[in-house]
């Protein structure tokens, strides 16, 4: 009976969970938080349709399938049933698999709190190789306006351009969470946003370093903080350029942590 | 499939038993139960994350979670899809209007998913019907490995992650229907082809004709059906890709997905293990867009789709093991040449 | 499926002989693509890396030294085992940096070509076979403009813009006099003489309509000059109120042309008050200005006074800075000097001297590069014998090898003035008919009918032609 139960409707657990899980990110401005924002419409409305269906399906699918016994695990571990009934084992193993998944379901997207990637994964990411792949949409910077750049934007230039003069004068503000710097960890970090394409899979870290030698006794790794000053010569690098902070604050992670 | 003869003769061969009554208005009360208790559920668990899970354990149900919310809506969409083109498409409306010649009609047949957009979890059923209907086990095999790629959400969601990029959408595309018709072409010249087809397929394929039910209420079986088939398959290979985010140290993915050989293989392989919907499997292998050759990530989308664990475990109700391995051996080489040629060019 | 209807062993003859043309045709397929495989595999690793990305900033290239080329390779870079060729010839360095190659120019490059950066003997971690990497890019194109006073004819100036690339003309600044202009990315600022002849500025480019900004207090405006790389204009301000104070004279200014109209910021000097400025150049690249005070101090200011100014000693002469970079070229009576800004670094300027005739008296002198190459203007005065004196401009490249003509007047032309482009690659000769009159313009007056030509410095070959003078080249 369990076996039967679950088997038969795992699917449409799966669909209640997803979208009770949709819905809420979407109502609490959290989508962002896994995809792109300009993906919310179509994902909002699939799901509104899923769910839909999900609860017309209960109210008009027959109780059981009147071939239960034979066919209904064809689909995900078919082939060995396929000559005859399963064995016992094998349905104790598939309901318990299936139950997990569906257990697993709920509790990562509904009973954890939603969140961002941390600077865990910045690091493993690399920051500094992220900032150079980003260069291909890199804007004409002659000409544009700096007061528009977000932080991959400064991110591609701190990596790009050895020469602080270029950008004297400009005080930048930047906001993002730490990640320590890989050849100097003691004295520069990283201010770190990802930039995500389509969804966190696909989030890539851009980063700007700040030469703060102590920051870890102000910071930690993964804390937000939002810095002020002008571009100067990466003094731990000789590539590139580092921000050089007059001003160091921790802030609260902002309600849209990604770029775009 | 609605015309009042069929369906009698259907009722007739399995013994005019009655279809069970839906659960009605009690169904819609438990779903809607349902509904209130994951949203209690998740309106009562507390919004700050506490320092109980560690770094590698919170972005692992992130980006598995991101993966699942990405792809979710294009779920459906197929799902969608599928169900009215079950419900509402004679597949007779088809097979009447095939050509003749044998090249011809595996490669018209190749085209058949763009009508019939099922993911490859519902293409063997399909695929079982369509032999049924008279087609041959080769244009079967067509059909079968062909419909998961040319169908309009797959082409839909690799564009959505890809764009052109590469080429890689291009590839997939000729790629899947190159090799769909290789393999129909090596089939159909078997002597016997019936003895490609396993002994139970006769019992298993009795079913597609089972159902004499309205029409909602088999759009509603159909849902159910699809779902329990595809979503526990795309939650177990988005904890996959997760996990191999966080758990693969980005050098080693770097490493082997910059040698032009090894990265084929390696991408196959994950294609073959993790057995994701031909729908979003662009997504899952997103991750790797930046890190791995694009001729590893065609051999991905195009070998994945055709034969992956969860395909070779369908497959096996209706062909023989020893036609499975031919099938895929012409199938994974053709793939591994393909990525090869295409890493060589790009 | 037809066999049934042939005799038993007719049909297991047929069936054996379809089973055997089965098995080849499978073995045929899998032995092709089994092939195929194994020989692109080996194409593969044989072929070494190959580019997947680029990047450079074609505009920043043609103006500063020092740019950059990102070429993204498909894979790690263990070793170049070759050279780098850059055509058309520049100098260049090379730096592996994991899957990246960065190729930094030497000097800026020419304006609207086509630049092909081979690089050969790249060795990747994948595979052990080398590649040659080529990628060509397209530099960006620079505008030339020119003053064409027309208001003699009784028709307003206008700043003329033509390309190097396209020689098409177009009028960007209109004003009933004007005295002189300055341009700074696609912004241009004009010093207009108002009625009254005192001065005011008008800047077009910057959003649909001129618009016109006034000076502190009047006076004349004197040395206006536009940065190559940043939104700025600087020039210096004689106010005519003679004020009961000593103000002082000639303080230089800069107005920021990034977006809407800001107000002329007076350059502090060391002690933090205006200066009265004898000659001053912005720094490439920079937002940076050096100043010469009329008692000879040379110090580095900001144009935006983020940062104190900073002596730099006394010197006789300001004589530019070598295009694209952070050296500036200073003269004393005694020596020659060249001061790398960024370093604080000096070095003594050596050049090399012209192969010139007789009859030539060498004049200005524009540097090009640390090696001493320089242009320079070259007055030939020839007497037929019976007492009348010919004379004619020459402009001459002078290295340490030979000596150029690039350009010469001819009889019926005088020279007023030659100027050189941001890259140092082009210079404009400004020059006006023999006898032309003076436009009789109040502190600028000049020559009527002039003509500025455009002339490549390595060929001497001329480029563009366009009416009017007063090229901003000139600082």
């Amino acid at each position: 009976m369990l076996h039967s139960l679950v088997s038969r409707w795992k699917g449409v657990a799966l669909t209640l969970v997803s979208v009770v899980a949709v819905l809420w990110l979407a109502a609490t401005g959290q989508l962002g938080l896994y995809i792109n924002p300009d993906h919310a419409g179509f994902a909002v409305t699939m799901t509104v349709v899923g769910g839909i269906l999900a609860l017309a399906s209960l109210a008009l699918a027959p109780v059981r399938d009147d071939h239960d016994h034979d066919h209904d695990h064809d689909h995900d571990h078919g082939g060995a049933d396929a000559t005859g009934a399963a064995t016992p084992r094998r349905r104790v193993a598939a309901t318990a698999s299936a139950i997990v998944v569906v257990a697993g379901a709920t509790v990562a997207l509904l009973v954890l709190p939603p969140a961002t990637l941390t600077a865990r994964t910045a690091i493993d990411r690399d920051v500094e190789v992220t900032a150079a792949e980003l260069a291909v949409d890199a804007r004409s910077l002659a000409g544009a306006d700096p007061s528009t750049f977000d932080l991959s934007d400064w991110a591609l230039i701190a990596n790009q351009f050895d020469d602080p003069a270029e950008f004297a004068g400009i005080e930048l503000e930047l906001a993002g969470f730490v990640s320590p710097v890989p050849g100097d960890p003691d004295d520069s970090f990283y201010i770190t946003r990802f930039k995500i394409t389509h969804c966190a899979i696909d989030a890539q870290p851009v980063g700007v370093p700040v030469h703060l030698p102590g920051w870890r006794d102000r910071f930690a790794v993964d804390d937000w903080v939002v810095g002020t000053g002008g571009l100067v010569a990466d003094p731990a690098d000789q590539d590139g350029l580092a921000l050089l902070p007059g001003t160091v604050a921790a802030t609260e992670e902002p309600e849209q942590p990604y770029v775009y | 499939m609605t015309s009042p003869t069929t369906t009698t003769r259907r009722r007739a061969r399995t013994g005019a038993r009655p279809p069970r009554r839906p659960l009605g208005t009690i169904g819609l009360a438990i779903g809607l139960a349902a509904v209130a208790l994951f949203a209690g559920i998740r309106i009562l668990t507390p919004e700050d994350r506490g320092d109980a899970l560690s770094d590698a354990v919170q972005d692992f149900v992130t980006l598995s979670a991101s993966v699942v919310i990405e792809s979710l809506p294009f779920v459906f969409l197929g799902i969608v899809l599928s169900i009215a083109v079950q419900l509402w498409l004679p597949p007779d409306f088809l097979m009447r209007r095939l050509p003749a010649n044998g090249f011809l009609r595996r490669a018209v047949i190749s085209l058949l998913g763009i009508l019939l957009p099922v993911c490859e979890c519902g293409n063997v059923p399909l695929a079982r019907g369509l032999l049924q209907r008279g087609l041959t086990v080769g244009e079967s095999m067509t059909f079968l490995l062909a419909a998961p790629i040319l169908n309009p959400v797959t082409i839909i969601t690799t564009y959505q992650a890809f764009g052109w990029q590469d080429g890689i959408l291009v590839w997939r595309i000729v790629g899947g229907f190159v090799i769909a018709n290789l393999v129909g072409w090596v089939f159909s010249r078997h002597p016997d082809p019936t003895s490609l087809l396993t002994p139970a397929f006769q019992a298993a394929c009795a079913r597609e004709h089972a159902d004499a039910s309205a029409t909602p209420r088999r759009g509603a079986r159909m849902f159910v059906e699809e779902t329990s088939a595809m979503l526990p398959a795309l939650f177990v290979g988005s904890a996959i890709a997760g996990f191999i985010q966080v758990a693969v140290s980005r050098d080693i993915l770097i490493t082997l997905g910059q040698n032009p050989v090894l990265s084929v293989f390696a991408l196959m392989l994950l294609a073959f293990v993790v057995a994701l919907c031909s729908n979003v499997d662009a997504f899952f292998v997103l991750a790797f867009g930046s890190t791995f050759m694009p001729g590893a990530i065609v051999a991905f989308l195009v070998f994945g789709p055709m034969v992956d664990v969860k395909m070779l475990a369908l497959m096996r109700t209706t062909f023989t093991t020893r036609t499975l391995v031919q099938l895929t051996a012409i199938v994974a080489l053709a793939s591994a040449a393909l990525g090869l040629a295409v890493n060589l060019a790009a | 499926m037809s066999t049934d209807l042939r005799s038993p062993r007719d049909a297991d003859r047929a069936r054996r002989a379809d089973g055997r043309r089965f098995r080849r045709g499978l073995a045929a397929t899998i032995g092709v693509l089994a092939g195929a495989s194994v020989i692109l595999g080996a194409a593969s690793l044989t072929q070494g890396p190959k580019v997947t990305d680029a990047a450079i900033d074609v505009e920043r290239a043609t103006r500063l030294a020092g740019s950059r080329l990102v070429l993204d390779l498909n894979q790690p870079v263990d070793r170049v085992d070759g050279d780098v060729e850059v055509t058309p010839g520049a100098s260049s360095e090379l730096e592996i940096d994991g899957n990246r190659l960065i190729v930094s120019f030497d000097e800026p490059l020419p304006y609207h070509e086509t630049v092909t950066v081979t690089i050969d003997g790249v060795v990747g971690t994948a595979q052990p076979a080398a590649a040659t990497i080529e990628y060509r890019f397209t530099t960006a194109d620079e505008p030339v403009h020119t003053l064409v006073r027309r208001s003699p004819d009784g028709r307003p100036d206008v700043v003329r813009r033509a390309h190097v690339g396209d020689p098409t003309p177009e009028d960007v600044l209109e004003a009933p006099r004007l005295r002189s202009f300055a341009h700074a990315g696609d912004a241009v600022v004009g010093v207009a003489i108002e009625d009254d002849d005192s001065n005011t500025l008008r800047v077009a480019g910057i959003g649909d309509a001129t618009q016109t900004v006034a000076l502190p207090e009047p006076g004349t405006v004197n040395s206006i000059a536009g940065s190559t790389t940043q939104p700025l204009v600087g020039f210096t301000f004689n106010a005519t109120a003679a004020g009961a104070e000593q103000a002082p004279q000639s303080v230089l200014y800069t107005l920021d042309v990034s977006g809407a109209t800001a107000e002329p910021v007076p350059v502090l000097g060391p002690d933090g008050t205006p200066v009265s400025v004898n000659d001053w150049v912005f720094v490439p690249g920079t937002t940076s200005v050096v100043v010469q005070d009329v008692d000879g101090a040379v110090f580095l200011a900001d144009a935006l006074g983020l940062s104190p100014a900073q002596p730099l000693g006394t010197h006789a002469e300001l004589r530019g800075i070598l295009p694209g970079t952070t050296d500036l070229v200073l003269a004393d009576p005694d020596r020659g000097t060249i001061l790398d800004l960024a370093t604080g670094e000096t070095r003594e300027n050596l050049l090399p001297s012209a192969e010139l005739p007789d009859e030539a008296y060498p004049g200005r002198v524009v540097q090009l590069d640390d090696d001493g190459t320089h242009l320079l203007e070259v007055l030939i005065v020839s007497g037929d014998g019976a007492g009348s004196v010919a004379t004619e401009a020459l402009l001459a490249r002078v290295g340490e090898a030979e000596t150029v003509v690039l350009h010469a007047t001819g009889g019926d032309s005088r020279r007023l003035a030659t100027c050189l482009s941001p890259n140092g690659r082009l210079v404009a000769v400004e020059t006006a008919p023999i006898g032309a009159e003076s436009d009789g313009y109040p502190g600028a007056p000049s020559l009527l009918g002039r003509l500025t030509t455009v002339v490549d410095v390595e060929t001497g070959e001329v480029v563009l032609t366009q009416n009017g003078g007063s090229s901003d080249w000139c600082h």
